[in-house]
């Protein structure tokens, strides 16, 4: 290493020449490596073409849910508009805004060849912008989508609850997360980002995905943004997050952020937009401004977020929204459509089951104690008639089922938290848990 | 001659020891090349060139030696602007050019919280303000640092607005008992955390007022402003101690029943509210990263940031506004000087 510093003498003015070209050569490294290797945007032409057939025009959601059976959810094509890209993005002011919020005409764009529209997103499609005229026109396309996904973005509110959803049809179908929408038959207002504020009711929740429906009471059209169709998401696509950070303030419209995905499982999205409590519910928008994922928690760090993929939820899309007709209470009774694909995280039956000793009603916030049973396990931690139990190890109630849920993947003689509103008091008790099966 | 080979074979050298490094650096090919996420090297690495201009005049501003915020220059005479809360200690503006210069405070203008500073230098490369109307939002809103690539990217996440005073808070979770208020929880990273309160402790007074449950401690603390230092006497294993605690800001609520606190408010600026306009952005830019300029792709000076404010965005002041905050600052830096208060 002396030797070698002895014959080049590196000056500064070599030694940042040296780095800008190691990184210059690394980015060039690092655009073949991903275009070959990992592969995130695959150059292939979407083969099968599954989910062609949707084409109903601006019914969206329907066309989703007919192109959401079959396979199109591993086999599809690329994620967006792929093609061979020029060397540096023309700009081009043809291009209007209203395509983000065509998803038709976006979605022919896919099969074909060409087009303005698919020059403009080049650079989302490429593992990585190559030119500053490639972030300009990344820049114009996000600015152009952000009318339409602040409009269809929406606050929830119920009491303590502070959550975000988005519209995803003109009838009044809200999105959002399953612990922003409680439960099913919950009242909840919603407030659109021209502050109108509209009653609705939730009509749908899955827990073990943290998504939900509510339904607007009134009738639209409604400010809607289309559920993805027949993407195949990857990590690196580039996304836009909106939602009421830190709940809904009248002097500051949704937040909008920008990312990409870092991961993509079956039962979530992790992306980097940065998120916080009143986001959630919130939607996870594609650069065509459809609907990808709701926001659901945050993760380890600032930029590492989980969001609930809604492709997942394509598959109950019809049984929920387009069930015989839309009456709410209807669609209700019939929605509990759990059984078919989520593997509910019920406690297998063999082995002993936790047992807490009390019921409970359901109330907005969590649960109130309608009777103790004596000489259990909340009995003798001193949990008393009419306590409202908050959480269990810090995890909030949605409700005494929830409770019971949360209880029963526990072991007997496991301890508990218990977070318990007490008239005006928040107090803690700790809980050993007894047996079921011992106990009578 | 001879001195440019040498350069262009320094370079490939590096290049290629660089790239042979660079497989093994990738990431799991299943997720995303932490290099290419919005805020990765790769990224950030592209707006090099829009921030050129603006990192001539971007100083790092260092308090008895530690990284405190970063300054905008404002003149070429030695003036430069940055964010007043972050001052302390011994004030040093380091430059580009690598010179470490002592710095005075000339003014201060609380409203935006912003110190005027003065060293001694000149022919420096004053910032040049966009001249342009607010960037919408989606627009990119980028960090420079002194060098290179900038040191975070983001887009335009909320119109100019006016950002309301916030309520202050100790950073405890407090249980109510026959003894009287109980802390349960400290959060990390709180007035309360840094001041040495821990679960366990009894809350006795709060700035001098005998405190009787969680409710009554809620009210005296929400007398205040965030930043201001009171006194917290409490007793721990029967003897009574006094701390002063600098009250922070509420924590937003959490985003997943079950996500912990401590996740979310660490890294924020001290003074982060009651600004009369603001843009806000979606950077993670740490509290000492704040006080320089923001600019757009095209490299316009489009603000300042002024304040990490939450979990998931900065605020920036908007540079039409800077024009008429700089000659407040100057006019009162002036006017301390003719009452011969500085110096």
């Amino acid at each position: 290493m002396p030797n070698l510093f002895r014959i080049f003498k590196p000056s500064r003015g070599q030694l940042i020449l040296a780095s800008l070209l190691a990184v210059a050569f690394y980015t060039f490294l690092a655009v073949q490596r991903t275009g070959t290797i990992s592969a995130p945007f695959s150059r292939r032409e979407p083969s099968a073409a599954p989910g062609k057939t949707s084409n109903r025009g601006r019914d969206q959601v329907s066309a989703d849910a007919n192109s959401a059976n079959g396979k199109k959810l591993t086999d599809g094509g690329p994620p967006l508009a792929i093609t061979k890209r020029e060397i540096s993005s023309p700009r081009s002011d043809s291009f209007a805004p209203s395509h983000p919020q065509n998803p038709e005409e976006s979605r022919a764009a896919d099969g074909e060849s060409s087009g303005d529209f698919r020059k403009r997103d080049d650079a989302f499609n490429d593992p990585v912008p190559h030119t500053t005229d490639d972030l300009q026109a990344m820049e114009d396309f996000i600015v152009a989508q952000v009318p339409q996904a602040l409009a269809s973005t929406v606050a929830i509110r119920a009491y303590y609850i502070q959550g975000s959803g988005v519209i995803v049809t003109e009838d009044g179908f809200v999105l959002t997360a399953a612990h922003v929408a409680v439960k099913v038959g919950q009242k909840l207002d919603i407030i659109l980002a021209d502050k109108r504020q509209v009653a609705g009711e939730t009509i749908y929740v899955d827990h073990s995905r943290d998504v939900a429906v509510v339904q607007l009471d009134e009738a639209g059209p409604w400010p809607a943004s289309p559920l993805a169709d027949r993407l195949k998401l990857e990590p690196g696509v580039w996304c836009l997050a909106t939602g009421h950070s830190g709940g809904y303030s009248e002097e500051r419209p949704a937040v909008v952020r920008l990312g990409r995905l870092i991961d993509v499982e079956d039962d979530y999205l992790e992306s980097d937009c940065p998120l916080v409590g009143g986001d959630s519910g919130g939607p996870l928008f594609d650069m065509h401004g459809r609907v990808i994922g709701i926001h659901s928690r945050i993760g380890p760090t600032v930029n590492r977020n989980f969001h609930a993929p809604v492709i997942q939820y394509q598959k109950r899309w019809e049984e929920i929204v387009h069930a015989d007709q839309p009456q709410p209470a209807d669609a209700a009774a019939s929605a509990p459509p759990q059984t078919e694909s989520s593997p509910a995280p019920t406690p297998a039956l063999k082995k002993p089951r936790a047992l807490l000793g009390l019921f409970a009603e359901d109330i907005v916030h969590g649960c109130r104690v309608t009777e103790v049973l004596a000489h259990q396990p909340a009995d003798k931690g001193g949990v008393l008639l009419d306590d409202v139990i908050l959480k269990v190890d810090q995890t909030a109630i949605l409700g005494f089922n929830h409770l019971r849920d949360l209880i029963g993947q526990k072991e007997p003689g496991e301890k508990v938290i218990l977070t318990i509103q007490r008239d005006d008091r928040l107090i803690e008790e700790e809980i050993v848990l007894g047996s079921l099966e011992t106990s009578s | 001659m001879n001195g440019k080979r040498r350069t262009l074979a320094f370079g490939l050298i590096g290049g290629i020891a660089l790239a042979l490094a660079a497989p093994l650096a990738a990431a799991n090919e299943n997720t995303l090349d932490p290099n290419h996420t919005k805020n990765g090297a790769v990224i950030r690495y592209l707006f090099t060139d829009a921030a050129l201009d603006a990192c001539q005049s971007t100083v790092r501003i260092l308090g008895d030696g530690d990284e405190i915020a970063l300054g905008v220059v404002v003149d070429a005479r030695g003036r430069i602007i940055t964010k007043a809360s972050e001052l302390r200690g011994k004030i040093v503006c380091r430059f580009k050019d690598g010179r470490d210069l002592p710095a005075r405070v000339l003014a201060e203008y609380k409203p935006y919280d912003l110190a005027l500073l003065q060293v001694d230098a000149s022919k420096l490369t004053p910032v040049k303000w966009s001249q342009e109307d607010d960037p919408p939002v989606g627009r990119w809103a980028v960090t420079p640092g002194l060098h290179g690539a900038p040191i975070a990217v983001g887009i335009i996440s909320v119109p100019r607005r006016s950002i309301p005073v916030e309520k202050a808070v100790l950073g405890v979770s407090i249980l109510d008992t026959q003894l009287g208020p109980l802390v349960k929880q400290v959060i990390e990273d709180s007035g309360a955390d840094k001041a040495g309160l821990k679960s366990g402790d009894r809350i006795q007074t709060v700035a001098g007022k005998r405190i009787y449950s969680s409710t009554h401690l809620v009210e005296v603390v929400r007398g205040y402003e965030p930043g201001t230092p009171v006194k917290v006497a409490y007793e721990r294993e029967n003897n009574e101690v006094e701390v002063e605690v600098i009250l922070g800001a509420p924590i937003p609520a959490l985003l997943h029943p079950g996500s912990n606190d401590d996740q979310i408010a660490r890294e924020l600026s001290r003074r982060r509210a009651d600004f009369p306009a603001v843009l806000q952005h979606d950077a993670v830019l740490q509290p000492e990263n704040c006080g320089g300029p923001l600019i757009d792709v095209k490299g316009n000076v489009i603000g300042l940031n002024i304040a990490r404010a939450g979990r998931t965005g900065c605020y920036a002041i908007p540079a039409g506004e800077m024009p008429g905050i700089i000659a407040e600052l100057k006019k009162s830096s002036q006017a301390k000087v003719s009452a011969g208060v500085a110096e």
